[in-house]
């Protein structure tokens, strides 16, 4: 009878430390996944830098007052960093921001793009958990002015890094 | 009639029997604990993702609220609000 308890406690022991095992694993193993996030507040931080106090950014214009936009002075001009970590050999990120006018909506009077062009497409597909492996987008408008011109600014900011946000 | 020797093995057996049920139950017990840990377990894995989480969390509503993007629009729209409708539509991506 001894014997049969021990071989009980034994098999019981076992499954309790497979499932405590499978648990932390799980738990511990599974990455937060915050490109969404990161992709918002990157597209946060370029609205800031493009719009203040509902005003278009006075860098983007010459002393005409036309707009000149960015001369690939982006990161330093918004003092966004744009460099990834050793493990990636392409760029993580993608910016777009394009200025349009009220009369037209579709084709942007000025639009400035950087990163990684390849990470467009997930965009289509972001909402589908298949395609996870893909980047995240974030798009975000918003008005501004300069002067007595109006401005529809459209920011899209996606961020890949899967690998350290995705299993 | 059966003899006292026998009387005392069945007794036995049924005490067996009994003890036998006690681990049984004991065991159902255990796996049932284990299941209800690793479904929370699994939960808590999802809210990992934290795009998901906050969207379950919070409804669409909240989430318009908070957003630091709306109060650019506000702003300009307090200096220059000339065509307001068609700018707040092209704002919220409305056709």
């Amino acid at each position: 009878m001894d014997k049969t308890i021990s071989i009980y406690w034994f098999a019981i022991i076992t499954l309790v430390a497979i499932a405590i095992v499978y648990m932390v694993s799980a738990f511990y193993g599974a990455p937060y996944d915050i490109r969404a996030n990161e992709a918002g507040l990157l597209a946060n931080r370029v609205a800031d830098c493009l719009s203040q106090k509902g005003e278009v950014s006075s860098f983007l214009f010459d002393s005409e007052g036309n707009m000149i936009g960015f001369n690939n002075d982006f990161e330093e001009k918004c003092g966004i960093v744009l460099s990834v970590e050793e493990i990636w050999t392409e760029s993580q990120y993608y910016f777009y921001a394009g200025f349009f006018s009220l009369e037209d909506t579709q084709n942007p009077n000025y639009f400035y793009e950087t990163g990684n062009l390849n990470l467009i497409p997930s965009c289509e597909v972001q909402k589908d958990k298949e395609f996870d492996n893909l980047a995240k987008c974030v798009e975000k408008r918003f008005y501004s002015t300069s002067g007595e011109k109006q401005y529809l600014i459209k920011i899209l900011s996606v961020v890949r890094k899967t690998e350290k946000n995705v299993k | 009639m059966l003899s006292k020797d026998k009387i005392k093995m069945i007794k036995g057996r049924k005490a067996q029997t009994a003890d036998g049920l006690t681990w049984l139950v004991a065991t159902l017990i255990i796996i049932v604990i284990l299941i209800v840990f690793v479904s929370i377990t699994n939960l808590l894995v999802e809210t990992k993702d934290i795009e998901r989480f906050v969207k379950g969390v919070f409804s669409s509503s909240d989430a318009e609220e908070v957003s630091k993007i709306d109060v650019k629009t506000t702003l300009a729209i307090g200096k220059n609000s000339n065509n307001q409708d068609a700018i707040e539509r092209w704002v919220k991506n409305e056709p």
